[in-house]
């Protein structure tokens, strides 16, 4: 059960199937050089799952990608320091089950912290208490982190639905000038 | 109550801190209803990837296992697989062995005409060999099942099992032993019980000093 866990955690972060067994393996070779230090404060998955976050985190810290802390400031919108204000989507509705490939690919581009925290919370169903302990920050942090994640999420897969549809809308005035096409030829 | 003042407090809407004033402008306002929903069917929609992994390949253990065994953490594979097998396999032909060996006490003494019952003295005033090793035997058993504690609570059961049992016939064959001293089948049979303990408490011993970090 835990190595599913904790394996699914890293593949989500890497997106790399080799990268993440190394990573797996890693972070359970951490759990027995250091599991004598475990004192059952908190719950082992908990315990482990930190583990494996800092593994993580390093190996991302080593390759040089931009980690979003969660102790940073909220990103203040241009009007007035809040956070970014965005009620509703344009014209697409996110309607019916949200489709799981778009969803895998929109989760690959949210930034590392954000990203943890969605898979902590969303996918793995940790509480943002126990999220708080695995990543060292405050359940606050972790709370504003979730809401940023599931946002920008948001944001992306309405970038999607828009593609599609200009997509659709292209193809569509695509065979109409084509018929339109075949009618003049066909009326010369 | 206005879309701002609503997305103020739409973090903890979500988190699952409802107002009224909330309530009632999601009733009013389809943008922020359609917000809400939308990053509720995310979360719902985050649930269903944990499906999706498998479990990691088997050479993830491989490589652990060998990497542990490099850093000392963990005994080369064969010893622990041996102790597995030996705890599953030892008490058996002792228990069994044991068990044979009681009945056929049994049967012998059952045979053998007792005499009166004497003075637990041993002969010629030196005391038995047996007896003598009593004590040592006692604090190597303490020893050895103490190290091994913690390690492996089946094995634990098991060996304790099987040392109780060659305890209750090593008490059996020595009351023989003391109430007719010239029963030389009754002493032969603790002799073997003895031995069988001796060869418990070794392989208790092999198991304790395994060497791990």
């Amino acid at each position: 059960m835990h190595s599913r866990r904790v394996y699914s955690l890293c593949l989500r972060m890497v997106r790399n199937t080799a990268e993440a067994e190394d990573l797996t393996q890693e972070a359970f070779l951490q759990l027995f050089r250091k599991i004598q230090t475990f004192r059952g404060d908190s719950a082992f998955s908990t315990w482990l799952h930190r583990l494996a976050v800092n593994v993580v985190l390093m190996r991302l810290r080593k390759k040089g990608l931009p980690e979003t802390s969660l102790e940073e400031a909220t990103e203040p919108d241009e009007e007035g320091g809040g956070p970014r204000k965005d009620v509703g989507g344009p014209d697409q509705l996110l309607t019916g089950s949200i489709d799981r490939v778009n969803l895998e690919r929109a989760v690959e581009e949210l930034p590392p912290g954000y990203k943890m925290v969605f898979v902590l919370h969303d996918v793995q169903g940790f509480e943002h208490n126990e999220i708080a302990e695995i990543m060292g920050c405050s359940i606050g942090n972790s709370k504003s982190q979730l809401h940023k994640a599931r946002m920008r999420l948001r944001e992306l897969l309405h970038e999607v639905e828009r593609d599609k549809s200009r997509a659709k809308r292209e193809a569509a005035r695509a065979d109409q000038s084509e018929d339109e096409d075949q009618a003049d030829a066909e009326g010369a | 109550m206005l879309c701002s003042e609503f997305l103020k407090d739409f973090e903890r809407w979500m988190d699952g801190e409802r107002t009224p004033a909330s309530a009632v402008h999601l009733e009013e306002c389809a943008k922020c209803r359609q917000l809400t929903a939308e990053l509720g069917a995310i979360a719902l929609a985050g649930v269903r990837l944990a499906e999706e992994i498998p479990e990691p390949p088997e050479r993830v253990w491989t490589a652990l296992r060998a990497q542990l065994v490099s850093e000392g953490i963990i005994q080369q594979r064969g010893w622990r697989e041996w102790w597995a097998e030996r705890s599953a396999t030892f008490p058996r032909p002792a228990l069994a062995g044991a068990y044979a060996a009681v009945i056929l006490c049994a049967v012998v003494l059952s045979r053998v005409p007792t005499a009166p019952v004497q003075e637990p003295v041993a002969l010629g005033g030196l005391q038995s060999p047996v007896v003598a090793l009593q004590p040592q035997f006692g604090r190597v058993e303490q020893k050895q099942v103490a190290s091994v504690h913690g390690r492996n609570p089946a094995v634990i059961a098991k060996c304790r099992e099987g040392l109780e049992i060659v305890d209750n016939f090593i008490a059996l064959c020595e009351k023989t032993v003391r109430e007719d001293p010239r029963n030389q089948v009754a002493r032969e049979y603790l002799y073997s019980a003895y031995q069988q303990k001796a060869e418990l408490l070794a392989t208790m011993t092999e198991q304790g000093t395994g060497g791990t970090r």
